[in-house]
């Protein structure tokens, strides 16, 4: 049985593929872009990290089987989520023989391949018949700046780019849209070009420049080494793509960015604004030291500025409850913080409906959204209950009369 | 139930009426409660296996049991209570500023809000409840147990004691059945809880002990003990359990 080595698992990913997915990063890459933004990913062997919070070893080799089983105890949320499993990495074609045997003991779920397209083509052939869709990668078509820029040749990547679109797998192609380089009206016409008949192709996504990119190396021991100027702005020229007859998008989240613009320093502006700001003071709160911090009267505090934007328009019904998931998803991640024998007791409560104030009812839309999303989104963490508990909380006016207290769903 | 307790207990009906949830299924009032909703717990089923260990070698009549019961019941709320005398807690500033109190009142919320209880868990109230039922239906009513007997297989966690385990199990009243005499006996067990806790008066904090129904992970660790717990662990009980299984959670039968 072979054996792999991973940097990281990270779960609940949202962005490396379709629903929600857990990505697992794949260690050692042929390629060395200069823009690289995981260069703990480049090594193929274990490295120290150094960093303020003490060293620690990136690299961790599993088993096949090992491996299959971590992804296959999620396989019931992937599939309430619509998602699955994304091999990224580094370059997971590295380790195609590796990847090929953990695919081949997953239970059904979907796999999705996210590769620079830099291997040897029996290796690629190898994931290519196993996985649902493949992510590849093109950066620059012009050669001698290819290499320039990641020390390889792109004759194989084009080349393997000719085998996935005669192979007819779905894909799509992703451009890192680096400032001057790769984001060049050039550029992005050649690619445009090179890709714009290939059956398969599904779309284009033109990923922003990461500018913080060189945030790992100091930790690595690296140098991170840019001969180009990170702080101009990057063009995002999706009419190239489209005048070819090609569905492009731009991967940036200017709304997540104008967001965190705002809150929490300023008060929200929007039911989007509103869940942004309660999960950075509630995470506060936590880091503070205070454990166990329950959300409250969700349903009041939050209502306010849901009803604001359904009522101007702002915001259909369909994408609030997107957020609230999105919300939901959140409060799962990264929150197995309790001590406890209730493994995954995080104490994330939310109290619902109940009367105000004054003693009038105080059930409202939100209180029922609260409950079909906690149903929809079923995160239930097999290694123990991480969703976030929701009460219904008592009212003497409504369908809860008489059953007092009683519990939704508990960890 | 949940707003009039509140109100039994000192809350305003305004501020009651906005109750939240602490992490738990305990009560806070948002903004203005600087609470230890859990302090600890009350072993309900240490304080009658005790009771009837003590009750029975001494000869007492279920009544003097039930009272020993309440005695043992005090003496936890008092136990749990008593560090918390001396507590000091470090400044918060960044949660201080979300609480409506703090703000109002300039000070940090480790100096104590509109409302600073504490909260103790009344733990294994079904157990108890039906280790009591069974001295009362066996030992004194149907006379069916000797109390010697009952005392011997206790100390022998059941050991060589099969048969009258079986009729424990099989033929005792249970909590949880509509059954009103055993059903009393889990009242009787709160209420001695709710009397010990409004007995024990106000904290050093200026705040009351709160009664509660939950047991956390209490169910589990005062069944089998814990690290640094300073709450007592039982062996065999009279409702048949064994020493080390676990006792029902909350308000679930045993």
């Amino acid at each position: 049985m072979t054996k792999g080595l991973v940097f990281d698992i990270r779960e609940f990913a949202v962005h490396d593929g379709p629903g929600l997915r857990t990505t697992v990063f794949m260690k050692g890459c042929p390629l060395a872009c200069m823009w690289c933004h995981n260069p703990e990913g480049q090594s193929a062997k274990p490295e120290v990290i150094q960093s303020l919070a003490g060293s620690r070893v990136t690299g961790t080799k599993y088993s096949s089987s090992d491996l299959a089983a971590i992804l296959n105890r999620q396989a019931a949320i992937f599939e309430a989520n619509e998602g699955g499993v994304t091999f990224s990495g580094g370059e997971p074609l590295m380790q195609a023989d590796f990847v090929a045997e953990v695919i081949d003991l997953l239970d059904g779920i979907h796999v999705l391949l996210d590769t620079s397209g830099y291997a040897r083509p029996a290796d690629f052939f190898i994931l290519l018949e196993r996985v649902n869709l493949v992510y590849y990668d093109l950066k620059l078509i012009d050669p001698v700046v290819h290499t320039h820029y990641t020390r390889c040749d792109n004759a194989l990547v084009l080349h393997n780019l000719d085998l996935l679109a005669s192979s007819g797998a779905p894909f799509v192609i992703r451009v890192p849209l680096v400032p001057g380089v790769t984001d060049t009206e050039k550029n992005l016409t050649a690619i445009a070009t090179t890709v714009h008949d290939l059956p398969g192709l599904l779309q284009v996504d033109l990923l922003l420049y990461n500018r913080q990119a060189g945030a790992k190396y100091p930790a690595l021991g690296k140098i991170f080494q840019p001969d180009y100027d990170e702080t101009q702005p990057v063009h995002t020229n999706v009419a190239i793509f489209e005048e070819l007859g090609i569905e492009a998008r731009t991967m940036d989240r200017d709304d997540v960015a104008d967001t965190l613009e705002r809150v929490p320093g300023l008060p929200p502006r929007t039911f989007s604004e509103a869940l942004q700001s309660l999960r950075l003071m509630h995470a506060v709160v936590w880091l503070s030291g205070h454990y166990h911090v329950g959300l409250g009267r969700f349903d009041q505090y939050m209502w306010p500025y849901l009803k604001a934007d359904l009522d101007s328009g702002q915001l259909d019904e369909t994408r609030a409850f997107d957020l609230l998931a999105e919300f939901f998803i959140s409060l799962n991640k990264d929150s197995d913080l309790y001590p406890g024998v209730q493994q995954g007791d995080n104490g994330q409560t939310i109290t619902l409906g109940g009367v105000d104030r004054q003693g009038n009812l105080a059930v409202n839309p939100l209180t029922y959204m609260v409950l079909r999303v906690s149903r929809d989104v079923a995160m239930i963490d097999p290694k123990g209950g991480r969703l976030p508990t929701v009460f219904k909380r008592l009212s003497g006016h409504s369908w809860f009369d008489r059953s007092r207290l009683s519990i939704g769903r508990c960890a | 139930m949940v707003i009039p307790g509140l109100t039994d207990h000192g809350y305003q009906l305004e501020d009651a009426r906005d109750y939240a949830l602490a992490a738990c299924w305990e009560f806070l009032i948002p903004g203005k409660g600087m609470e230890v909703v859990n302090i600890g717990g009350v072993s309900f089923p240490a304080a009658a296996d005790q009771a009837i260990r003590d009750g029975l070698r001494a000869g007492d009549d279920m009544e003097g049991i039930l009272r020993r019961t309440r005695a043992n019941v005090a003496q936890q709320v008092r136990q749990v209570a008593a560090p918390y005398e001396n507590l000091l807690l470090p400044p918060a500033p960044y949660y201080s500023t979300l609480m409506t109190d703090c703000l109002e009142n300039g000070q940090d919320l480790s100096r104590g809000a509109t409302y600073n209880n504490y909260g103790i868990h009344g733990v294994g109230s079904a157990n108890a409840a039906d280790a009591l039922a069974a001295v009362q239906q066996l030992v004194f009513n149907e006379r069916s147990v000797r109390p010697s007997d009952l005392l011997a297989a206790l100390d022998a966690n059941y050991e060589g004691f099969n048969a009258l385990r079986c009729t424990i199990l099989e033929h005792s009243a249970k909590v949880g059945n509509d059954d009103q005499q055993v059903d009393s006996l889990l009242v009787c067990l709160f209420d001695m809880l709710a009397e010990s806790c409004e007995c024990y008066g106000r904290t050093a904090r200026r705040g009351i002990l709160r009664p509660g129904t939950g047991s956390a992970m209490y169910y589990i660790w005062m069944a089998q003990g814990h690290d640094g717990m300073q709450e007592p662990v039982v062996g065999a009980t009279a409702e048949g359990r064994q020493a080390g299984q676990p006792f029902g959670a909350n308000l679930a039968p045993s």
